[in-house]
C-alpha cells in the first residue's frame, strides 16, 4: 500500500521488545503490558508490584486499580476483582474499526514474538502506528489497511483472532443493568463503619447518618479495613452486596436521572467520570477507537468522552444501563 | 521406676512412631524427666542406671554395653540403652546451664560423675568412650525406622568426640527449638528452600541477639566457634523439616498477628488494625478467648475488632484458640517498622519483624524513642518525618520517608526494638523490583535492583566478574548492568543466587491467555452473566454460553452474532462510482469528511480512506473519468466464483435507464488501467456486456 502514513514508533516499539532499542519513548504501560503478555496469568500482588516497578513508585494502590482498569477497557486482560484477585492477559485480537478508513487495533496480549511477526511482515500490504495513550498507559498499536480483507488475512497469517468492529459484537452480549443487580449477595451494612450514600442528582457521596431503617433505597459505601465495600438498599428494603459501576446506574434508574450524553454527530458517547461505565459497556465504547475516553472537564464535572461510537453502540449501552430516553 | 521403664518412657518421650521425620532429639533434662516421672526422676533415673551399668570399681560396664549393642535379635522394639545415654544427655543439659561453662570436656565430666556418683572431678569415668558405639547404634536405629521415629541428629564434635554426642542433643533445648522457625520467617526462608549450613549459621548468628527469643546461653553457643559445626547441623535439619509454621514456647502452632496501617493525608491520618495471620492448616473460623476469628482470604482473618484488644500497642496481644491447638500473638514493642502491603486482602503498610535495604518504611514509634531512632536513621540512611497521625493511640508517631541504606548494625545491637530497623543480616543481599516470569527469572531490561549490605568489606561477583565492595551499602540496578540474556549467579561473600533473564518467550497467544472471561449464558436473544466478574474457564464453552475475554468472544451462537457486512473502502480525493456485477448496479459515492477523532491517531490516519455502504454487492470502484479513471477491483477475484450463480452479467436489471448508466459508466472507463492485474478478464467481461447494452439501445 503506497500510504503516506507514518509509523509513530511502531518499529521503535517493535525494536526495544526485541532488545534492539532502547526504550527512550517506551511508556510504563508498554513494559507492563508486555510483562502481562509473556506472563500469562498472575495474581493482583503481582500486578501491583510490576505497576510500581515501571511506575518507579512505592505501588500505590488506587493508581494500580486505574491502570488494570485502563487495560481491562483496551481489551488487553481481564482482572477477577471478587474471585481471588487474579488476572489472565487476553488472547490477540485485531479489531477493524469502523468509520477509520481502514484501521484495525490490535488488542490483547502483546509478546514479542507477535510485534516481532508484525514488523517482519512483508506479505500484506499495511502500515503500523503506535498511539500513546497518555504518559503512564500502553502505545496502542494500529495497522492501516487498503482492504479489509488484507486485515482477517494478516490475523490469519499470524495465527491471532479478528474481528469487524468488536465494539459491535461486544454489545450484542452486554448484560443488562437488572441482570447485573441480581448477581448482589444479600450483605448487611458492616456494623460499626459510617456510611456514605451515593446521591444520584449530584453524583457525589453525602455521609448518612440515619438510623437503618429510615435510610433511603440507593447505593452506599462503607470504608472498612483499608477497602471499600458497597451495598445496595432496595425499595423491597433487601440489602444486597453490589460493584458501584453497576449500582450506579441502579440508583439513577431509581431516581429517573440520565446521565449518559450521545452526541450522534460526532459520534462521541459522554460519561461522568463519577459514574464509572461496568466493565463489558466500558470496554465497547473504548474499543470503538481503540482510544482510552478523554478527560474533559466542564461545569466543574469531570467527564469521560469516549470516540467513534456508533449509533448502535451508544444505543445498546444507553439500553444496558436503562439510560435511554 | 526400673530401668526398663525409664527406657521405654524416654523412647515414648523423644522418639514415639509416627514422628513423620521431624528431627528429633534424646533431649533429656530435668524439667522433662520430671514430667515423665515424680520430681525426684532425675535422681531415679541416676539411680537405675548406676545399678545397670556401674560396676562395683566404678566404671562403666564394658560387657553390658556391648549386650546392649546385641539387642535387636531379642524382638524389642526400641534399644535397651536409652537410660543410659539419657542420663548422659541429662549431664549435657546441666553442663549447658552453667552460663561460663565452655566446651571444655571437664566440666562435663564433673556433671556426669556427679550423676553416676563418681567422684565430680575424677575426669572420665572409665569405659565412657564405649558409649560412642551406643551413639552411632541410636543413629542407625533411627535410620532404619526411615523416619517414622524421627530424622537423627546425632552427631558429635570435631574434636571432643565422646561428649560430642550428648552435647548435640543438648545444645538446643526445646524452648529454643521452638524459636527457630521465628528465625526462619524473620530471615526471609522459605519452606524448601536450598541453603548451606554456612549461610545458615551466618542468619542465625545475625538474628541470634536480644528480642530473639532464645534464652542467653543458647545465644552464646551460636556465637561461639567451638559449637558451630554442631549448631549449623542442627539448625539446618531443623530447617530442612520446617513446614512454614511458627511455634509458641508451650508448641503450639502459632500465627502472628500483624499492625496493619492505611496511612492518608501524607502521614497525618492513619487507620489500624491488628491482622492475625491464617498460617496452612489454620481453619476458616477460630474462637479464641472472646473473640471469634473469620478468614479474610489470602492468609489473613479478618482483623479484630479494636475495642477488644485495647492498648494492644503497649501491651501486646496474645490469644489461644479454644481447642488450645493454636495460639496467636502481636508482641509488643516500641517501634514498629511497617513495609508496604502488596497483598489483596491487606493493602496499606504491616508490620515486619526486620527490614530490608532501601525497602520503602514507614514507622510507628513511641514518642520517648523518636529521637534514639531518628538518631540511628541518620547514620543508617534517611530519619524521616515524624507525624502525629490521628488514628493512632496517645504517645505514638509515624515516622514516613524513612530509608535504611546500609547495614550499620553497631548502635542498633542490644536494644531489641531498635534491632527491628536494622537490616536482617550483616551481610545481605537482595533482589529488589523486576519484572518477574517466575521466581528469579525477569524479562531483559527489566532486571531488579540488586541491594548489597555488608558490616565489613567483600567480594561481589555476578558470573566470572568479581569486585572487592567496601563496608557499607550500595544498590546495583542489574537492567543498567545488562548481564545479557539465559542464566546468570550472582553473589555476595558466602550467599550466591542465581537468576534467569529472559527476552520473552511466549508465543503469539501466551499460555493461560483468556483463562479468565466474563461468562454468559443466552436465553433466546438475551444474555444473563453467570457473575458481573470474569471466571475462570477452561477449554471452550459449552452450548449456550458466551465467554468474552478482551475482544475475543467465545461461543457457537456468535460465531456472526450481526451478520455484519464488510464495509467499502475507497481512495478519498476522487469522484467514485460503484458497479456491480449487474446492469443497473451502480452508485456515485459521496465522500465523508475525515472524521476529527481520527487526528489522536495521527495527521494521516484515515486521510486516504473512508467507508462506504453499498445496496449491491459491489464489483469495482471507478475513480476519476477520461485518460485519469482508474478502475479497482473490490473484492478478490477468487470471491467473485462464489458470486457467479447470483451475478450473472448476462441478466438485466430490467431497468433500461439504469441498465445504461451502468453500461455508460464501465464503457466509458474500458481502457483504464485495472487493478489488480488478476481482475482484468472480469472487467473485461463485464465492459463486453456494456457494449452489447450500449449497441442494443442504439448509443
Amino acid at each position: 500500500m503506497t500510504s503516506a502514513i507514518e509509523s509513530f514508533g511502531f518499529h521503535q516499539l517493535a525494536g526495544w521488545l526485541c532488545g534492539d532499542a532502547g526504550r527512550s519513548r517506551i511508556s510504563p504501560g508498554d513494559r507492563l503490558l508486555w510483562w502481562l503478555s509473556e506472563k500469562g496469568t498472575g495474581s493482583w500482588a503481582e500486578f501491583r508490584k510490576a505497576y510500581a516497578w515501571v511506575t518507579a513508585n512505592d505501588g500505590d494502590a488506587v493508581k494500580a486499580w486505574i491502570a488494570a482498569r485502563e487495560l481491562q477497557d483496551l481489551g488487553h486482560v481481564e482482572f477477577a476483582w471478587e474471585h481471588g484477585l487474579s488476572w489472565s492477559a487476553a488472547p490477540p485480537v485485531l479489531t477493524l474499526l469502523p468509520s477509520s478508513g481502514g484501521l484495525a487495533y490490535l488488542t490483547g496480549a502483546r509478546t514479542r514474538s507477535l510485534v516481532e511477526a508484525l514488523n517482519e511482515n512483508e506479505a500484506f500490504d499495511f502500515y503500523p502506528a503506535t498511539v500513546s495513550q497518555g504518559p503512564q498507559g500502553p502505545h496502542g498499536v494500529f495497522l492501516l489497511f487498503g482492504s479489509p480483507h488484507e486485515a482477517e488475512e494478516l490475523a490469519r497469517s499470524l495465527g491471532i483472532e479478528y474481528t469487524f468492529s468488536i465494539a459491535e459484537v461486544l454489545v450484542g452480549v452486554l448484560p443488562q443493568l437488572a441482570d447485573m443487580m441480581e448477581q448482589g449477595e444479600p450483605s448487611p451494612f458492616r456494623i460499626g463503619f459510617d456510611k456514605e450514600r451515593f446521591e444520584p442528582e449530584t453524583l457525589f457521596w453525602r455521609e448518612a447518618t440515619e438510623p437503618e431503617g429510615d435510610l433511603a433505597p440507593g447505593l452506599y459505601r462503607m470504608r472498612t479495613w483499608g477497602r471499600t465495600e458497597y451495598r445496595f438498599l432496595s425499595a423491597t428494603r433487601k440489602i444486597v452486596s453490589c460493584q458501584p459501576e453497576s449500582a450506579f446506574y441502579e440508583s439513577l434508574r431509581y431516581a429517573r436521572r440520565q446521565i449518559l450524553r450521545y452526541e450522534a454527530e460526532t459520534k462521541m458517547l459522554v460519561v461522568p467520570a463519577a459514574a464509572r461505565l461496568p466493565s463489558l459497556q466500558a470496554r465497547a465504547a473504548t474499543l470503538s477507537s481503540g482510544l482510552l475516553p478523554k478527560p474533559v472537564r466542564t461545569g466543574g464535572q469531570l467527564e469521560l468522552r469516549y470516540e467513534n461510537v456508533s449509533p448502535r453502540v451508544a444505543e445498546a449501552i444507553l439500553l444496558s444501563l436503562s439510560q435511554a430516553g | 521406676m526400673t530401668y526398663a521403664e525409664w527406657n521405654e518412657a524416654l523412647a515414648e518421650r523423644f522418639f514415639p512412631a509416627g514422628s513423620a521425620n521431624a528431627p528429633t532429639y534424646l533431649a533429656v533434662s530435668e524439667d522433662v524427666l520430671s514430667n515423665i516421672g515424680a520430681p525426684t526422676a532425675a535422681e531415679d533415673l541416676s539411680r537405675v542406671v548406676r545399678e545397670r551399668y556401674l560396676t562395683p570399681g566404678g566404671s562403666l560396664s564394658g560387657k553390658r554395653i556391648r549386650e546392649d549393642l546385641r539387642w535387636r535379635p531379642g524382638g524389642s522394639p526400641i534399644p535397651p540403652y536409652l537410660g543410659l545415654l539419657g542420663l548422659c544427655v541429662l549431664a549435657a543439659s546441666q553442663m549447658a546451664s552453667d552460663a561460663e561453662a565452655g566446651i571444655r570436656s571437664s566440666n562435663y565430666y564433673f556433671h556426669v560423675n556427679r550423676l553416676l556418683g563418681l567422684d565430680a572431678i575424677s575426669g572420665a569415668p572409665s569405659g565412657f568412650e564405649e558409649l560412642g558405639s551406643l551413639w552411632k547404634d541410636l543413629d542407625r536405629w533411627l535410620r532404619e525406622s526411615g523416619g517414622d521415629r524421627g530424622e537423627s541428629t546425632v552427631s558429635t564434635h570435631r574434636t571432643q568426640v565422646y561428649i560430642g554426642y550428648p552435647m548435640s542433643q543438648a545444645i538446643f533445648p526445646v524452648r529454643d527449638r521452638r524459636r527457630l522457625p521465628d528465625f526462619f520467617v524473620s530471615a526471609g526462608l522459605e519452606p524448601g528452600q536450598k541453603v548451606s549450613s554456612a549461610e545458615l549459621l551466618t542468619h542465625l548468628r545475625r538474628w541470634a541477639g536480644p528480642g530473639s527469643g532464645l534464652r542467653e546461653l543458647t545465644m552464646r553457643r551460636i556465637a561461639d566457634p567451638d559449637w558451630e559445626e554442631m549448631v549449623s547441623g542442627i539448625v539446618l535439619a531443623e530447617f530442612s523439616s520446617w513446614d512454614g509454621a511458627l511455634r509458641d514456647a508451650s508448641g503450639r502452632r502459632r500465627a502472628e498477628i500483624a499492625l496493619n496501617v492505611f496511612v492518608s493525608a501524607g502521614g497525618r491520618r492513619c487507620e489500624v488494625y491488628y491482622v492475625p495471620k491464617q498460617p496452612e492448616g489454620f481453619p476458616d473460623e477460630v474462637t479464641a478467648g472472646d473473640l471469634h476469628l473469620v478468614s479474610a482470604g489470602g492468609g489473613w482473618y479478618q482483623p479484630l475488632p479494636e475495642h477488644l484488644v485495647p492498648d494492644a500497642l503497649a501491651r501486646g496481644v496474645s490469644l489461644v484458640s479454644a481447642d488450645g491447638a493454636r495460639s496467636f500473638s502481636f508482641e509488643p514493642r516500641t517501634i514498629i517498622p511497617l513495609h508496604q502491603s502488596f497483598n489483596a486482602g491487606l493493602g496499606g503498610w504491616i508490620s515486619v519483624r526486620r527490614i530490608h535495604l532501601h525497602d520503602p518504611l514507614r514507622i510507628v514509634v513511641h514518642h520517648e524513642r523518636l529521637a534514639v531512632i531518628q538518631e540511628y536513621l541518620d547514620r543508617a540512611g534517611r530519619d524521616g518525618t515524624p507525624r502525629s497521625a490521628e488514628g493512632l493511640p496517645p504517645g505514638w508517631l509515624l515516622l514516613v520517608d524513612a530509608l535504611v541504606t546500609s547495614a550499620l548494625a553497631g548502635p542498633a545491637r542490644g536494644d531489641p526494638d531498635l534491632e527491628r530497623i536494622l537490616p536482617r543480616l550483616a551481610t545481605t543481599m537482595s533482589f529488589d523490583g523486576g519484572l518477574a516470569l517466575e521466581s528469579d527469572c525477569y524479562l531483559r531490561g527489566e532486571e531488579p535492583v540488586i541491594h548489597l549490605g555488608l558490616e565489613e568489606p567483600g567480594v561481589f561477583y555476578l558470573d566470572g566478574e568479581s569486585q572487592e565492595l567496601a563496608a557499607g551499602g550500595l544498590s546495583l540496578p542489574l537492567s543498567e548492568i545488562k548481564p545479557g540474556l539465559g542464566h546468570h549467579r550472582i553473589g555476595l561473600g558466602e550467599m550466591a543466587r542465581r537468576f534467569v533473564v529472559s527476552g520473552g518467550d511466549a508465543g503469539p497467544v501466551p499460555e493461560g491467555a483468556g483463562s479468565l472471561s466474563f461468562v454468559m449464558e443466552r436465553h433466546g436473544s438475551k444474555v444473563q452473566p453467570r457473575a458481573l466478574d470474569p471466571l475462570p474457564v477452561q477449554g471452550a464453552p459449552s452450548r449456550g454460553n458466551v465467554w468474552v475475554t478482551g475482544a475475543s468472544i467465545r461461543g457457537s451462537e456468535v460465531d456472526d452474532p450481526l451478520g455484519f457486512a464488510l464495509p467499502l473502502l475507497l481512495r478519498r480525493g476522487h469522484e467514485t462510482v460503484l458497479v456491480g456485477h449487474r446492469p443497473g448496479e451502480l452508485m456515485e459515492s459521496e465522500e465523508p469528511p475525515r472524521p476529527s477523532w481520527l487526528d489522536r491517531i495521527g495527521p494521516h490516519a484515515g486521510s486516504q480512506f473512508y467507508e462506504a455502504t453499498c445496496p449491491f454487492p459491489a464489483a469495482f470502484a471507478l475513480y476519476g473519468s477520461g485518460v485519469d479513471c482508474r478502475v479497482e477491483a473490490l473484492e478478490t477475484p477468487e470471491g467473485w466464483d462464489s458470486l457467479a450463480p447470483s451475478a450473472n452479467p448476462k441478466t438485466t436489471s430490467g431497468n433500461l435507464e439504469a441498465d445504461l448508466a451502468w453500461a455508460r459508466a464501465i464503457f466509458g472507463a474500458s481502457n483504464a488501467s485495472v487493478i489488480p492485474r488478476s481482475a482484468a478478464g472480469h472487467w473485461n467481461s463485464l465492459v463486453e456486456l456494456a457494449f452489447d447494452i450500449l449497441v442494443a439501445s442504439g448509443g
